[in-house]
């Protein structure tokens, strides 16, 4: 384990005081035949915009599912704020949760549930706020995201892109520690996507949470990732910096950020 | 399919072992969101909504098949009991077959084909678009919010259907026997005072109040399980309805069998 952490550091610039919020030890992962995760070592540092990028069907969105205790190991650990999550019952998972704001992919909206009652549902379960607070509060993150207009709406009313974004605002209702986001762009119109990666610093700058993004937009994931990681066959092949990704000599993931189709990257998997 | 040596790929003992699993689950579900109805959080705008849409959504289904069970089971026993000689004691009949065994069955059958479908569907499409998973990810207990408000309204609304299914079960068939067959007016209600006991309404509100949980526990159970985008919704709402329908018949049985030990 030990020699496996060192190796990796060695091409990153991870100092000893960069303490992580989420670390994948050795995790092995597989659905049947078909193999997720072979030996993943991966750091999510603390206070820091950490993005993860990869091929579709990479296991990202797995990954994240590991953090939230949806899925488990098949072997390897994973600790969460230092704990270890094997060791973790229920109650340990729902504290766990209440310090998590999660996008899903697909949003994963209430569609029974106007854009509203969507955004109040983890304020009206975790807080003894009053309904005027939560109507504040609420139209305070729908305006962060540009849909203060849409309260009432269903989310069967709403276009991909604003279904995301009331996601999001759902995500950050209860100022996470730890946010994490599954494609926050993916959908966007670029100005829009723009718009979410601002959020993101200013989140960030206000709330110092530790962010996890999942993103396949290389233009911003260059622009606020403070660290990037990558996915390739169940494992990590690169991490780093913006600046360190950009300037990489790794084939891999070179054909990777400019998205080319001459490569060590087999296109048709 | 050779190479597994699972128990459950065996012909007849897989399905044996499936239908077992499959049973201590769904307990196990059943008594954990029994349990969570009397743990806080509680959220009762949830709970009403779904009194609500069991109860009145099924008020109109209740009312039709109620009477007309009563008036074919008048029209039946009218005309068996007068070889007897004993057409006065028709009231009596229909109003014991319904409560103890009609009302109950038939209402349950009813709400189910309903209510039990319609909660496999919309918890079995939250299941497939991470809904559930979402419910969870926010520290939120997904069977207390989904499972426990859904079987508490089932628990309490069966009852109060089945009883408005009997009494216009009961009013169809005095219909029947007295305006259409000319039977004595007083007759038909004095023989239900006769043979109708204060036990026979707790035994049908009994025996509703547990159709009511299988209904809603099997189609709860069934959405949690689906798995597999718009078809398996589909496949979960048909087996929610299938099962809870012969859970139902094969618990009447038992049920009835003591109470009339009892
Ligand atoms: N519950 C599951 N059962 C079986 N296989 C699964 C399951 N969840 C994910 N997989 C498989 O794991 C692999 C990784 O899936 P994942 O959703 O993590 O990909 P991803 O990196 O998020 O891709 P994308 O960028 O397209 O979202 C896929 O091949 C997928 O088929
Ligand atoms: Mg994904």
């Amino acid at each position: 384990m030990i020699t496996n952490n060192k190796a990796n550091s060695k091409n990153t610039t991870t100092t000893p005081s960069e303490e992580s919020f989420v670390k994948f030890v050795d995790v092995h992962k597989s659905f049947g035949d078909f193999t997720v995760f072979d030996g993943l070592n991966l750091n999510i540092l603390k206070g820091k915009i950490n993005f993860v990028v990869g091929r579709s069907g990479s296991g990202k969105s797995v990954m994240l599912k590991h953090i939230l205790g949806f899925l488990q190991p098949d072997r390897g650990d994973i600790f969460i704020e230092n704990k270890n999550t094997k060791l973790f019952n229920t109650k340990d998972w729902q504290k766990t949760r209440k310090k998590v704001g999660m996008l899903f992919q697909d949003s994963a909206l209430f569609d029974s549930m106007s854009v509203f009652e969507n955004v109040a549902f983890p304020i009206r379960e975790h807080t003894k706020k009053s309904e005027k607070e939560i109507k504040e509060l609420v139209s305070q993150k729908l305006s962060l995201v540009g849909l203060d207009k849409h309260h009432k709406k269903l989310p069967a009313e709403l276009s991909g892109g604003m279904r995301k974004r009331v996601a999001l605002s759902r995500a950050i209702a209860l100022n996470p520690d730890l946010v994490l986001f599954d494609e926050p762009s993916s959908g966007l119109d670029p100005i829009v996507s723009s718009v979410v990666d601002k959020l993101i610093l200013d989140i960030h700058s206000n709330l110092k949470s530790t962010f996890l993004i999942i993103s396949h937009d290389m233009k911003g994931t260059l622009k606020i990732a403070h660290r990037v990681s990558m996915l390739y066959d169940g494992k990590l092949v690169f991490n780093g910096t913006s600046q360190e990704l950009t300037n990489t000599t790794n084939p891999l993931v070179k054909q990777f950020v400019h998205g080319r189709l001459d490569g060590p990257f087999n296109i048709f998997y | 399919m050779g190479k597994s040596n699972k128990l459950s790929d065996y012909i007849i003992i897989g399905p044996i072992i499936n239908g077992l699993a499959w049973l201590g689950d769904i307990t196990k579900v059943t008594l954990l969101s029994l349990f969570y109805i009397f743990l806080p959080p509680y959220r009762p705008k949830i709970f009403l909504a779904q009194l609500y849409f069991i109860g009145n959504g099924s008020l109109s289904v209740i009312l039709l098949t109620g009477s007309f069970t009563g008036m074919v089971l008048a029209l039946q026993m009218f005309e068996v009991l007068k070889r007897f000689s004993s057409e006065s004691m028709v009231g009596a009949v229909v109003a014991l077959s319904l409560t103890r065994e009609l009302g109950p069955v038939l209402s349950a059958l009813m709400v189910n084909a309903r209510a039990g479908s319609s909660m496999a569907a919309e918890i079995g499409t939250m299941k497939v678009t991470e809904q559930i998973m979402a419910i969870e990810s926010m520290a939120v207990n997904s069977y207390q919010y989904l499972i426990s408000p859904r079987i508490f309204a089932g628990i309490l609304m069966m009852p109060a259907l089945n009883i408005i299914s009997n009494v216009v079960g009961v009013l169809g068939g005095y219909f029947i026997t007295v305006s259409l067959l000319g039977l004595d007016p007083g007759l038909y209600f004095n023989k239900i005072d006769d043979f109708m006991e204060v036990r026979d309404l707790v035994n049908s509100s009994l025996k509703a109040a547990i159709f009511g949980l299988i209904l809603t526990v099997v189609g709860s159970y069934q959405g949690f399980n689906t798995s597999g985008g718009a078809k398996g919704v589909g496949k979960a709402t048909t087996s929610a309805v299938v099962i809870s329908a012969v859970l139902i018949l094969a618990f009447d049985y038992l049920l009835t069998s003591f109470m009339i030990q009892s």
